[in-house]
């Protein structure tokens, strides 16, 4: 193993990610490599820097149980460092924890949309894919989201398309496209239905100074936010209802 | 920091595992260079 090799694996190594084999291969070229060994001391410094000053954020009651309940497996796991503000790796996880106390209800709260939208307004933190073309933002979903995100671009009528990225809703993954107008940036949320709920019929709504439209279409349900107008949002909103089949 | 592992981030965020890999890399990437950047201005 050269320091080539080393400086690809030296990260999960540092995590205890590495299988057995490997961590061998990694252990003999440390024992001899100056200059890998300094990095993982880097990495190692990096790791308690992330765990002192990096801002942590407390979970609603329950969410962190009902989200980590579905991923962590009853065998003790090593501990592991991954928070990085400007991934959105990190920003969905951070997204989930940093959500608003949820109301009691099944549903998102109007509350958490709007957080959502604002946190994507964050530097780095809107667009994972770019682009106003669907056949390149739409394909990108593909493996990310268990649904098929129709994506359209409205720049013909004042709404264009800017790309798109994966967030998390109420617990769960949804697909995030972008439009801007203007100045201005909207959110469209768009995630598979609950199945059995048996669709929702269109809701219109203002919370705190945005605009928010929700509504269920052929088994997705979506959510739009934005600071527009309400006159400008319900427009949008007729686009993407319209059964045009152009897309 | 929270404690989870490769997989059980990819599970949680539903990314493949190979794109925790990826970006975790990058994150050190660019934490590395912020950190270093910061010390650079503590230190001027």
């Amino acid at each position: 193993m050269n320091c080539l090799e080393t400086s690809r694996l030296i990260g999960p190594f540092v995590d205890d990610e590495l299988d057995a084999r490997s961590v061998i291969d990694v252990e003999i070229h440390l024992a001899r490599c100056a200059a890998c060994t300094e990095e993982r001391s880097e990495l190692l410094a990096l790791r308690e820097t992330a765990r002192e000053r990096l801002p942590r954020f407390d979970p609603p009651a329950g969410l962190e149980e009902r989200l980590f309940r579905a991923a962590r497996k009853p065998e003790p796991r090593r501990r592991l460092p991954w928070r990085q503000g400007a991934m959105v790796l990190a920003a969905a996880c951070a997204a989930v924890v940093a959500t608003s106390a949820l109301r009691p209800h099944a549903d998102e709260s109007a509350d958490e949309i709007v957080d959502a939208h604002v946190r994507s307004l964050q530097a780095d933190h809107l667009t994972d894919v770019v682009s106003s073309d669907q056949h390149t933002v739409k394909p990108w979903f593909q493996g990310r989201i268990d649904c098929a995100v129709p994506v359209r671009d409205f720049s013909a009528r004042g709404f264009v398309l800017s790309g798109g990225r994966l967030d998390v809703l109420d617990g769960r993954p949804a697909a995030a496209l972008v439009y801007r107008r203007r100045q201005h940036v909207l959110n469209l949320f768009v995630s598979p239905d609950a199945p059995g709920s048996g669709g929702e019929p269109r809701r219109d709504f203002s919370v705190r100074g945005f605009r928010i439209s929700t509504w269920t279409q052929e088994g997705l349900r979506y959510r739009l936010v934005s600071d527009i107008a309400p006159s400008e949002s319900d427009e949008l909103v007729s686009l993407l209802r319209a059964d045009d089949g152009s897309h | 920091m929270e404690g989870l592992a490769y997989k059980e981030i990819a599970d949680v965020a539903s990314v493949p595992l190979g794109t925790v890999m990826s970006r975790l890399s990058r994150a050190r990437a660019q934490l590395r260079i912020l950190i270093a950047g910061q010390r650079r201005r503590e230190t001027a």
